[in-house]
């Protein structure tokens, strides 16, 4: 598998009034091309200083970082790496279609192919009946999945997310999450931040965990996490029905991990309601 | 969708200008011309003094430039330090300076489209004559008091200069003796340059002597009669051009000079922009803005009194007056440059 991204001890810290405050100790990482890797850790543990850094937004105070066998502030990266920031858009004043086509001009674009993408990419994020509206005007998860659609417009090989589905409903967050899986089978990279667990569990490859600048851990959800174990989820046994069962899974060679009393999961009724139609209105 | 013009931002910050500018800058217009003709009754012989009229014409121009700064600030999130959004423009914004000298660009395209036809339909409407001159202000010899102990004054022009009119305008001393109105006869080259003489007794007296189109190189000014010493610094005489200019290229270019202020500030907002919060940027920009208008500094307020008094633009000495205010937005929009390029790290 070859590396997308190559990090020889980067390191970076930020001069404050109080001195120098570290926000990545020096840090090594080969991560390959064609893989979804999330990174996670509390805030100001270092993801966005780490995404910033491989954007070539951020100098780091030492160390090397490479992409695609660049300089991270390599010129021709513009267009190769795409960064979705944090954050609101900038140029609020614009609509969704003239927001991609300023992107699409900037990376270079021809205008029928900018056009064309910006055009499946509103639809497949459900964002073209937006219309002539001001993007400032849209909610945190428009926002948010036009982002998404200004990172793709270039067809970068390497995609860096911070925080990609924050303030997205659990559908668009499905829509994302999908979409992320796509582009990666296509042979993407994608480096995401992210403080959902959950998301971050079902889509990535790997994960690092970041602490105070440090990675803690690295590794598969399997290395990780431990290796996946068939489970066993029954309804509608009683307490001594229940103890039999895990006397007969023990007898049988397994291991009983824990017993506990579980709901549906809100998503499957959020799901669930989404596709109903509300009373009186057609869907 | 649109064409590629039209993606870039200085075309999105000239079209975020002209929404927010155009109509602020209309509406001060029809107030000032408003006021300008509510007020001309208690002005003495207003009708003649158009340059009187110059603030009535500044007032729409400052808004407009006032309109198009907090605009263009809040437009592009790179003009501040600490934007939401600004980290994406920083990567797509090809340049050192990230798009900020594109979108003041848009900002200076949008203010001189405003501009334009107040600096000519609006400012003719307030009295700005048809036809402009060239006024060409002579320099003042060492000693330029003509009394009865210095009856002649010399003066000596840059170059020669095709001319048919001589405004005098110089200061009055105390009469020498009895009040006797002093009289000057001009001579142009050794030649008188009219037959009559011009009759001064009162400071900042202005006297007009048309002559017939001639080219003249040197001025003498003799005291014929009269007690009342004049002193004639630069500035008090005052050659006016033969050839007519076109009323409105004088507007269009009084238009250009009016982005100087726009630029001087965008460029120190720019500065500013590379450390500074939003609130300090705005701050700065604005305050720029009026010093270099209301306050009078750089070679605005000169302009649209030339404009208002047919004086032609076009000529060196405004350019001169332009050069350090060029100059100081210049240097700003470097010092822009280097800081942005320094803070990255």
């Amino acid at each position: 598998m070859a590396t997308a991204i190559s990090v020889q001890q980067l390191a970076v810290s930020f001069r404050t009034r109080q001195g120098s405050v570290a926000a990545l100790q020096p840090l090594d990482l080969e991560l390959g091309a064609g893989r979804i890797i999330g990174i996670l850790g509390p805030n100001g543990s270092g993801k966005t200083t780490l995404l910033r850094v491989l954007a070539g937004l951020q100098t780091p105070t030492s160390g090397r970082v490479q992409l695609l066998d660049r300089q991270a502030n390599d010129p021709a990266l513009r267009r190769l790496v795409a960064f979705q920031p944090d954050g609101p858009l900038p140029l609020g004043v614009l609509s969704a279609p003239e927001f991609l086509a300023y992107v699409g001009a900037q990376l270079g674009l021809p205008n029928a192919v900018s056009d064309a993408r910006a055009q499946a990419w509103l639809e497949r994020l459900e964002l073209q009946h937006a219309g002539r509206r001001w993007v400032r005007t849209f909610s945190s998860g428009m926002q948010k999945r036009l982002a998404l659609a200004a990172a793709l417009l270039g067809e970068p090989s390497i995609l860096l997310l911070d925080e990609p589905t924050s303030g997205l409903d659990p559908i668009g967050s499905g829509v994302v999450m999908q979409i992320l899986r796509e582009r990666a089978a296509a042979g993407m990279t994608i480096l995401m931040a992210s403080h959902h667990l959950l998301e971050v569990e079902e889509i990535c490859d790997e994960v690092l965990v970041l602490q105070g600048g440090v990675l803690r851990a690295r590794g598969t959800l399997a290395e990780l996490l431990g290796t996946d174990a068939d489970s066993l989820v029954v309804r509608g046994l009683d307490h001594d029905q229940l103890q039999q069962l895990a006397q007969a899974a023990t007898a049988l060679g397994g291991e009983v991990l824990r017993t506990e009393r579980q709901r549906d999961h809100l998503f499957a009724l959020f799901r669930r309601l989404a596709n109903e139609p509300v009373r009186g209105q057609p869907k | 969708m649109s064409r590629r013009a039209t993606r870039h931002p200085t075309i999105f910050t000239l079209q975020r200008c002209l929404r927010t500018a155009a109509l602020p800058a209309l509406a001060a217009a029809v107030v000032a011309f408003t006021l300008a003709m509510w007020t001309e009754p208690m002005v003495a012989s207003a009708a003649a003094a158009t340059g009187a009229r110059a603030p009535w014409l500044s007032l729409p121009i400052f808004v407009c430039a006032f309109s198009c700064v907090v605009t263009t600030v809040l437009f592009w999130p790179l003009l501040a330090a600490r934007r939401p959004g600004a980290d994406w423009l920083r990567r797509l914004q090809r340049g050192p300076l990230h798009g900020c000298g594109a979108a003041l660009s848009g900002a200076l395209l949008a203010s001189l489209l405003v501009c334009a036809p107040l600096c000519t339909v609006y400012a003719a409407a307030l009295g700005a004559p048809s036809i402009a001159r060239t006024h060409t202000l002579v320099p003042a010899p060492a000693e330029p008091l003509l009394s009865a102990r210095r009856p002649q004054l010399h003066f000596a022009l840059a170059a020669p200069l095709l001319g048919n009119e001589l405004r005098l305008r110089p200061l009055a001393s105390l009469p020498e003796g009895p009040l006797r109105a002093s009289r000057v006869r001009v001579m142009a080259d050794g030649a008188p340059l009219a037959t009559t003489t011009a009759e001064f007794d009162q400071t900042g007296q202005i006297v007009r002597i048309p002559f017939v189109s001639r080219t003249i190189s040197a001025l003498e000014l003799v005291l014929e009669d009269g007690t009342v010493p004049l002193f004639f610094p630069t500035g008090s005489v005052e050659l006016i051009g033969a050839s007519e200019q076109s009323g409105l290229a004088n507007g269009l270019f009084l238009a250009l000079l009016a982005q100087i202020p726009l630029f001087v500030a965008l460029a120190f907002a720019c500065l500013a922009g590379a450390v500074a919060a939003l609130p300090t940027v705005l701050a700065v920009a604005v305050g720029v803005l009026f010093v270099m208008t209301v306050g009078g500094e750089g070679p605005l307020t000169a302009a649209l009194q030339g404009r208002l008094q047919g004086h032609w633009l076009l000529t060196t000495s405004v350019f001169r007056q332009c050069v350090p205010s060029l100059l100081l937005g210049s240097t700003a929009m470097i010092g822009a440059m280097m800081l942005r390029r320094r803070s990255r790290r």
